[in-house]
């Protein structure tokens, strides 16, 4: 039997995973709440009027800038959450945290690659169809950018609940209260994403759910340090 | 307490499979067609002219090319079944007038299209109305001044009083027809009313197309007046007397639609940030001062007051 407590290998990886896994979540906090922020100013950017419009290129100016720290943020996230479970996988703790880094890696680019291409054939059929977007997208039944939108969204929170699972189990192993609470809720936050998007609703509770559960994980990575099993180091 | 690798595996696939099965549940659902059809709102307002007529002089213009859209895109709309066109124009140019009466003449046959006279509804904007299959005219609206009028404006005087004088070299006699810097010749005064007559001729053939066995006094009809809705309905101008409600409910019974069918008001998209920054939403036009018009005049009031509204 190792000795969990002492320092290993094993113990340095998956406290620097933890550490890389915190800062992931921090920095998802912050784009979450940018992004919460942004989506009120959208819709009073949709009531202003043309004869505003020194107050609109403000507001305009405003959302680009925020959306692309917001973006920015994302990406820096991603590539820590990427490298925290690199680190879970090298840990050898789990197969598992193996098959999470695979997920995060390859989930997000393939899912954005879809609805990036869902995008380009949706501007290729309205360039053929020649009609008005408006009257193209109110007839629109499905199709292939339909399938494409799907897949990737269902891509993306197939990674997101492999992570989720991920996080829960270390927080079962760890004991640790604020992971298996931002875990759950984070696996809540994946599952009524696509939701809140298909209904075009509860698009701020979904940011909600979101910016908690990233606050849990960020402060519950945090305090968590890997001292071995939990019921073995009972 | 410690998962096993395979209930972990099983916990992600059971939430994936679970979140996969809502979204395509909901994404079917929202695909579905919400409702058997509806009827379809167009508003035309203000005088009609195209974007860049210098017909938006008289007031508050109805953009054409964006009407002509709306009415192209109820056309080819499967979902909207009736159309209602309410109306609130005085007229406009003849090509402007022209091209939303062939619009509409096209939607009235695949369709049915009930027109609302709500305020004015006269020459041009009364020719767009013709190929509906009811006309509806509200209580204290103004309809009918079926005529052509050409407008020539001259300012020689106001030159002659500045001392300014102008030489125009032309390669023939009526190469400057309706030019402002001069009183308008004999020959020329002979073409413009020949042009008026022929145009005249054209609103006439329609109104006698469209209404013919209506009509009851083409004399009083075709004199040019406007009317009164009441006056209209007893000439053979419109159908009835009624309410946009009335409009509304004649268009779902003519196309077989339920009482409670909804009502979708088709309205031009909102110019983007990017014609709003190159000031497109706002451009004035030219000046030019003669035209061929298919409008009431004096222009109503109203015009003036939609154009310091927008």
């Amino acid at each position: 039997m190792w000795d969990w407590g002492s320092y290993s290998p094993m113990a340095g990886s998956i406290d620097k995973g933890f550490k890389r896994l915190r800062n992931s979540a921090v920095l998802a906090t912050a784009s979450s709440a940018i992004s919460a922020a942004l989506f009120p100013l959208e819709r009073v950017m949709g009531r202003l009027s043309a004869g505003l419009l020194a107050e609109l290129l403000v507001l305009v100016g405003l959302i680009a800038v925020a959306g692309l720290v917001a973006l920015v943020l994302s990406l820096a996230s991603w590539i820590y959450k990427v490298l925290g479970w690199s680190d879970m996988c090298r840990s050898r703790l789990r197969r598992f945290y193996c098959i999470t880094r695979l997920a995060v890696l390859v989930g997000p680019i393939v899912a954005v690659a879809l609805i990036m291409g869902g995008v380009a054939v949706l501007s290729l059929e309205l360039l053929a169809k020649g009609g008005t977007p408006s009257l193209v997208l109110r007839n629109y039944r499905g199709g292939a950018p339909a399938g494409l939108f799907l897949a990737g969204l269902l891509l993306l929170a197939s990674a997101n609940v492999i992570e989720g699972v991920a996080i829960l189990d270390l927080g079962l192993l760890t004991r640790a209260k604020l992971l298996v609470a931002g875990s759950i809720t984070y696996l809540l936050s994946t599952g009524l994403s696509p939701v809140a998007m298909l209904l075009g609703r509860l698009e701020g509770l979904s940011n909600l759910v979101s910016i908690v559960a990233y606050t849990l994980l960020a402060v519950g990575f945090h305090k968590t340090r890997w001292e071995g099993e939990a019921h073995e180091a009972e | 307490m410690r998962l096993s690798e395979r209930s972990l595996v099983a916990m992600s696939l059971g939430l994936i499979a679970v979140i996969a099965s809502a979204t395509l549940l909901l994404a079917t659902f929202r695909e579905a067609p919400p409702a058997p059809g509806c009827v379809a709102l167009i508003e035309v307002r203000g005088t009609l002219s195209y974007s860049q007529s210098p017909l938006s002089l008289l007031g508050g213009t109805a953009d054409v090319d964006k009407l002509l859209k709306l009415l192209d895109e109820a056309l080819k709309d499967d979902h909207v079944k009736a159309v209602v066109l309410r109306i609130n124009s005085p007229g406009g140019s003849a090509a402007a007038s022209e091209a939303l009466y062939l619009k509409v003449r096209e939607l009235a046959a695949s369709k049915p299209v009930v027109a609302f006279i709500e305020e004015y509804g006269t020459s041009g904007a009364y020719m767009l109305a013709l190929p509906a299959h009811e006309i509806i005219a509200a209580n204290s609206s103004i309809v009918g001044s079926v005529g052509v009028y050409m407008m020539v404006i001259t300012y020689s005087g106001l030159l002659d009083k500045l001392g300014i004088r102008v030489y125009v070299f032309k390669s023939g006699e009526l190469k400057d027809l309706g030019s402002p810097f001069r009183e308008p010749t004999e020959a020329e005064r002979r073409v413009l009313e020949e042009m008026v007559s022929e145009m005249f001729s054209l609103f006439k053939e329609r109104v006698l197309m469209h209404r013919g066995n209506m009509i009851t006094n083409s004399s009083e009809v075709f004199s040019g007046r406007p009317f009164t809705a009441a006056e209209a309905v007893r000439i053979g101008l419109v159908d009835k007397v009624g309410t946009l409600e009335d409009a509304i409910a004649d268009a779902r019974r003519l196309a077989g639609l339920p009482e409670d069918a909804p009502v979708r008001v088709l309205k031009p998209p909102k110019p983007g940030l990017l014609q709003l920054l190159l000031g497109q939403a706002s451009s004035t036009p030219p000046l030019i001062p003669s035209y061929e018009v298919l409008a009431m005049w004096p222009p109503p009031l109203t015009a003036y007051l939609q154009a310091s509204r927008d």
